[in-house]
């Protein structure tokens, strides 16, 4: 109970960053600040995938809704996301970590790894999300530029904010 | 026993991400106009790949069929080429291209419909290949229908079997011309109309293209008549078995008329002095 509170409690925060980020902070047109994936990532791990991608799909929706965006765009690369965070994770950290459905910490995993994890995660949510909104639209130049600032720009985030609200877990 | 639990849950796993993605992209192409044309563009042009495959999948168990069509097709040409030799080879006849100057690009159809009160054709030959909307297409085994939209790779075809098309025939015997038109019913029936009571057509007798309008070349074969019925005492009816079967049509050839821009200037002209 107290744990599902917490998670609650924890999406709350990450929706109310994302409309700041949305609203408040202006980057420019080639980096899209996004806490969603970060969202996705810390789902469950033992948690049904399909159930998993349905939490995306809705969560998305409300991002989607509240930042003014097309409506759309964030589920459909949380989605992807969620469908594939399971071989990700299978492929960055060791079976020992599969088995326990505890994604680890940056001390526990190693910095490396941690970083591997969630810059692959990015590189799925943003591939989906920049190849929708910006299809038949931008040249392939803009489109990958745009798509290496927004990873980087959410890495460092995604870094921020998993250090600071995680640390605790250890 | 564990292995098809893991395996139903996987089906469903992709099932759901299937339908969610599918659901994103119905909402993307719902709110935003250039991933909707974007998005409907690319599903169009997958669609008309998809179809092109199938057709030439179609084909190739076809061609057994098909050759036995164009050997008999051959036949009727090598049999006209003879008479039009015969006429030409007299000394005192004069002849006359009665036809007109019609040029043909054969094509392939990709998708088509019949089931429908409004059935189309989709044929694998666009503007690239020089169609044009309006022009007519033809079998060797008659009128199959009208362009009505082409794109740069593909031509959308108004077939005969559409109850708001309808063209101009003649019986082949007395000359006399009507409307021919599909009634919506028997795909392989057909209804031509106001003929005049006295053109002495009898059950049997074959049906052909007119040459009145600047869409198809006259003399094409439609059909034969199956029965004659009298309209209010004026007009005949008559029901025409057509020769097409357009369930096994595959090839088809579009009819370019290359007097049909000076036709239509000069139809406009004698409108404009009415």
């Amino acid at each position: 109970m107290k744990d599902s509170w917490g998670r609650i409690l924890f999406c709350t925060i990450l929706l109310l960053i994302q409309i700041v980020l949305s609203g408040y902070v202006n980057v420019g047109p080639y980096i899209y600040l996004c806490c969603l994936p970060l969202l996705v990532i810390y789902l469950p791990l033992d948690q049904d995938a399909g159930v998993s991608m349905f939490i995306a799909f809705i969560t998305g929706l409300i991002v989607d809704t509240l930042c003014d965006g097309i409506i759309g765009l964030n589920a459909a690369a949380a989605v992807a996301l969620a469908a594939a965070r399971r071989p990700l994770y299978a492929a960055c950290f060791s079976k020992d970590n599969l088995e326990r459905a505890v994604i680890p910490t940056i001390q526990e995993a190693g910095v490396l790894r941690h970083i591997n994890f969630i810059l692959a995660s990015l590189a799925v949510y943003f591939i989906v999300y920049i190849g929708l909104d910006s299809v038949g639209m931008e040249s392939l130049q803009t489109t990958v530029l745009r798509f290496v600032l927004s990873c980087a720009a959410n890495l460092a985030i995604i870094l921020a904010l998993d250090y600071s609200m995680f640390n605790s877990r250890k | 026993m564990t292995g098809r639990p893991a395996l139903v849950r996987t089906a469903v796993t992709v099932l759901v991400f299937i339908a969610l993605e599918v659901l994103c992209l119905v909402m993307i192409a719902n709110n935003s106009v250039v991933q909707r044309y974007k998005i409907l563009g690319e599903i169009r042009e997958t669609q008309a790949s998809l179809w092109q495959r199938t057709s030439e999948i179609r084909s190739y168990f076809s061609l057994k069929k098909d050759n036995r069509a164009l050997v008999q097709e051959n036949e009727d040409l090598r049999r006209q080429l003879s008479l039009y030799e015969a006429l030409a080879s007299q000394p005192d006849s004069v002849f006359h291209n009665l036809q007109g100057s019609y040029s043909y690009t054969a094509a392939d159809i990709v998708k088509s419909t019949r089931g429908k009160q409004h059935n189309y054709l989709l044929i694998n030959k666009g503007s690239r290949a020089g169609i044009t909307e309006g022009m007519g297409v033809v079998s060797p085994n008659g009128v199959v229908g009208i362009i009505d939209a082409v794109s740069d790779h593909y031509a959308y075809v108004i077939s005969f079997l559409n109850t708001e098309q309808s063209i101009s025939a003649r019986l082949t015997k007395s000359d006399h011309f009507g409307l021919l038109r599909w009634e919506g019913v028997n795909p392989h029936k057909a209804t031509l109309t106001e003929i005049s009571l006295y053109c002495g057509a009898a059950v049997g007798d074959s049906v052909a293209t007119s040459g009145h309008s600047s869409i198809f070349p006259p003399d094409i074969p439609i059909g034969v008549i199956s029965k004659v019925k009298p309209v209010s005492g004026l007009y005949l009816s008559l029901e025409i078995d057509l020769f097409q079967d357009f369930s096994s049509l595959r090839h088809v050839y579009v009819v370019a008329n290359d007097d049909r821009e000076e036709i239509e200037e000069l139809i406009e002209e004698g409108g404009g002095q009415e």
